[in-house]
């Protein structure tokens, strides 16, 4: 019964005045963010993250997780009602919710999307007061090795599992780690790639770097696509024509249940992620469907188990960013990071050391997605009458946000310089094809992989076998040449294919 | 992004030029990253120094842009164009706001902001421009006035 004592714990945190404000606030905005066209989630969390400064750690994470599920909703959002998925994740919602939205079934996609999404995450929640614990009572017996193997695999798990080409993906969190080195090395007190700039000592910011990345560069894609869609779409909002009817329930009740599996499952490991989630439970119900025809046309059941999954992977990622301390997906890292920057260091410790924050987050996922439920059923009117915002009225208004949150974390205005730079470079890396995301989980987890490297050669009294004769470092690590292995296999394939197509062409 | 381009991608020499840019640029960090871990101790094998980690990061990078390069021989991708004109002014309105926060306040800096990034479209509308002002400068002294202390940013020059 332990665990209903924690719960209580955890709900009589998340039901405090300031959590609650916290949650509401971080539901909302987050819904908010994700119906805009063209911000992501990702940029969605970095622009929102210095508002959280001024919080206590609890309310912060309370608020972030907040606007991170929100925005998964919200962004389903804009998917249905103009077939533009803000991130790959509603790109599956897209199939099914655009053509519901056609026939004049918006309010009821829109709906349906609440109430999977509500599904979907209470399975993982659930997942997670049972599983969490557990895992962290094996973490604890983790060392260094372990560790250092541990976020190896994550970081190359995380890389190469998400969509584009794996070796871009695995240089990009690369570079990302070598970003994380810039600034004193906490060991020896050198200065490593700072450029003699003091402004550097303290390593880069992951606030001014993710809102260069993700939100400046994210603008300048959005020039380069051209066309903006605003939706002129008219939606029934009336409660009869939202609320699923007796046979919609019947028809949606498997298609939910099997897709928040799913989205757990798959939520759970590092880098496959929510869009990964989406994409198997859809195909998934296409198969086991009778009429597979109708995926595609406006079958709410792909749209129900989509939804389900995705928000279900979605909460899922908790479990090893708040047990082990390895996010899975970019935005993982930066709840890590923002963490960090609260004092809190995330990992198997902070269930002991600070249960109120990590049991409280559990309760205030419940509230979350409570919230989202009672609030987004009423509101989709407002978010319908938002997507008609024009974007040559957005982008200034968001230009100066991310002015506002790269300024008031320092008052210094070189962190707006630095956040130019790292917008151009983000873009340049989307030209590039090369993936951003990777790079942000680098940066988060570099300096705790070299210190975990270089504890356990100095417990190991300078044994570098270390790594491979302790099982559970040595275990992990196999996993990680696996994963290596199978990429280069997959890769060299196309290589051949592509030499025969060539052949044959000429 | 690359879904609305048409056409043959062009090619050096049959590498991808977009590909082969992407390589190279990697390549060159890698190398970079090894020759600054050169200028840092290295320390010994059970005290390892601070140039180790670094050294090792950069010779995987090196080696990941030769993979890309040898990848991109394949790939089809296909630079877009790209929007100078949206890019110049966009950062013109960041530098313009980072320039003038501390030295004029809030409400200028805001309309430089706006202005300036607003030339990144065409037409240029500045009548909803100076809506989005007026509605971003009414935010502003809220967050100020209401959050005195926590948001510290002067509204007017010399304030």
């Amino acid at each position: 019964m332990e665990l209903f004592d924690n719960m209580f714990m955890g709900f009589s945190v998340a039901i405090s005045w300031s959590s609650l404000w916290a949650c509401f606030v971080g539901v909302t905005l987050g819904t908010f963010i994700g119906v805009l066209p063209g911000v992501g989630a990702l940029a969605g969390i970095s622009l929102l993250m210095p508002l959280t400064f001024g919080l206590a750690p609890t309310d912060a994470i309370v608020m972030l997780a907040g606007i991170y599920y929100g925005s998964m909703y919200g962004g389903s959002t804009a998917a249905i009602l103009l077939n533009l998925p803000g991130s790959v994740t509603s790109a599956v919602t897209c199939l099914d919710g655009y053509p519901m939205a056609r026939q004049g079934k918006a309010g009821k996609a829109l709906a349906m999307t609440t109430l999977a999404s509500f599904f979907g995450g209470c399975f993982s929640i659930l997942l997670m007061m049972a599983f969490a614990p557990p895992l962290v009572a094996i973490a604890q017996s983790f060392g260094s090795p372990e560790y250092f193997s541990m976020t190896i695999l994550g970081l190359l798990a995380a890389s190469t599992l998400s969509q584009g080409s794996p070796v871009k993906g695995v240089s990009m969190v690369v570079v990302g780690l070598v970003f994380g080195l810039v600034g004193t090395d906490i060991q020896s007190g050198v200065a490593r790639f700072t450029f003699g700039s003091n402004q550097l000592l303290d390593g880069i910011s992951l606030v001014v770097l993710a809102m260069g990345m993700f939100g400046v560069s994210e603008i300048l894609v959005n020039f380069t696509s051209a066309e903006f869609a605003t939706s002129r779409q008219k939606v029934d909002t009336s409660w009869k024509a939202m609320w699923p009817n007796k046979a919609e329930w019947k028809s949606t009740r498997g298609p939910i249940s099997r897709g928040s599996f799913l989205g757990a499952m798959i939520g759970i490991l590092p880098g496959a992620g929510a869009a990964i989630a989406a994409f198997v439970s859809y195909s998934v119900e296409k198969r086991l469907s009778k009429t597979p025809e109708r995926f595609g046309n406006g079958a709410i059941e792909g749209l129900a188990s989509a939804e389900a999954a995705n928000n279900s992977a979605a909460q899922a990622a908790f479990i090893p960013t708040m047990s082990l301390g390895i996010p899975g997906s970019a935005t993982m890292a930066l709840l890590l990071g923002a963490l960090l920057i609260h004092g809190v260091q995330p990992g198997p410790l902070v269930i002991q050391t600070d249960p109120e924050l990590f049991w409280g987050l559990i309760a205030s996922f419940w509230i979350g997605n409570l919230l989202l439920l009672i609030l987004n059923l009423p509101l989709i009117g407002i978010w319908v009458r938002m997507l008609m915002i024009p974007y040559h009225l957005l982008y200034p208004s968001i230009l100066f946000f991310i002015c506002l949150g790269a300024y008031s974390a320092r008052n210094n205005p070189i962190d707006i310089l630095l956040v130019i730079v790292f917008g151009l470079m983000g873009y340049g890396m989307k030209l590039l094809q090369l993936p951003a995301a990777p790079l942000l989980l680098g940066l988060v987890l570099g300096p705790m992989a070299e210190e975990h490297f270089r504890r356990a050669l100095l417990l190991s009294r300078g044994d570098a076998t270390v790594f491979i004769t302790q099982p559970i470092s040595a275990g992990l690590l196999a996993v990680a040449v696996v994963i290596v292995i199978m990429t280069l296999r997959s890769s060299l394939r196309r290589q051949r294919n592509f030499k025969q197509e060539s052949t044959q062409n000429q | 992004m690359s879904t609305e381009n048409t056409g043959e991608p062009r090619r050096i020499g049959g590498f991808n030029t977009v590909e082969l840019t992407a390589g190279v640029i990697v390549l060159i960090t890698g190398i970079y990253v090894v020759i600054e871990s050169l200028s840092y101790p290295f320390g010994s094998l059970q005290n390892v120094g601070p140039a180790v980690f670094p050294m090792l990061l950069g010779i995987i990078l090196a080696a990941l842009g030769l993979g890309i390069v040898f990848e991109g021989r394949i790939a089809t991708t296909i630079s877009p164009k790209i929007p100078y004109r949206a890019i110049l002014a966009i950062c013109a309105g960041l530098a313009a706001f980072a320039f003038l926060i501390d030295r004029a306040g809030a409400f200028i800096s805001i309309f430089a902001l706006v202005f300036l990034s607003g030339l990144a479209e065409k037409p240029f509308r500045p009548v909803p421009l100076l809506g989005v002002v007026v509605g971003l400068c009414l935010f502003i002294t809220v967050l100020v006035l209401g959050f005195r202390g926590i948001v510290n940013i002067s509204l007017l020059p010399g304030a």
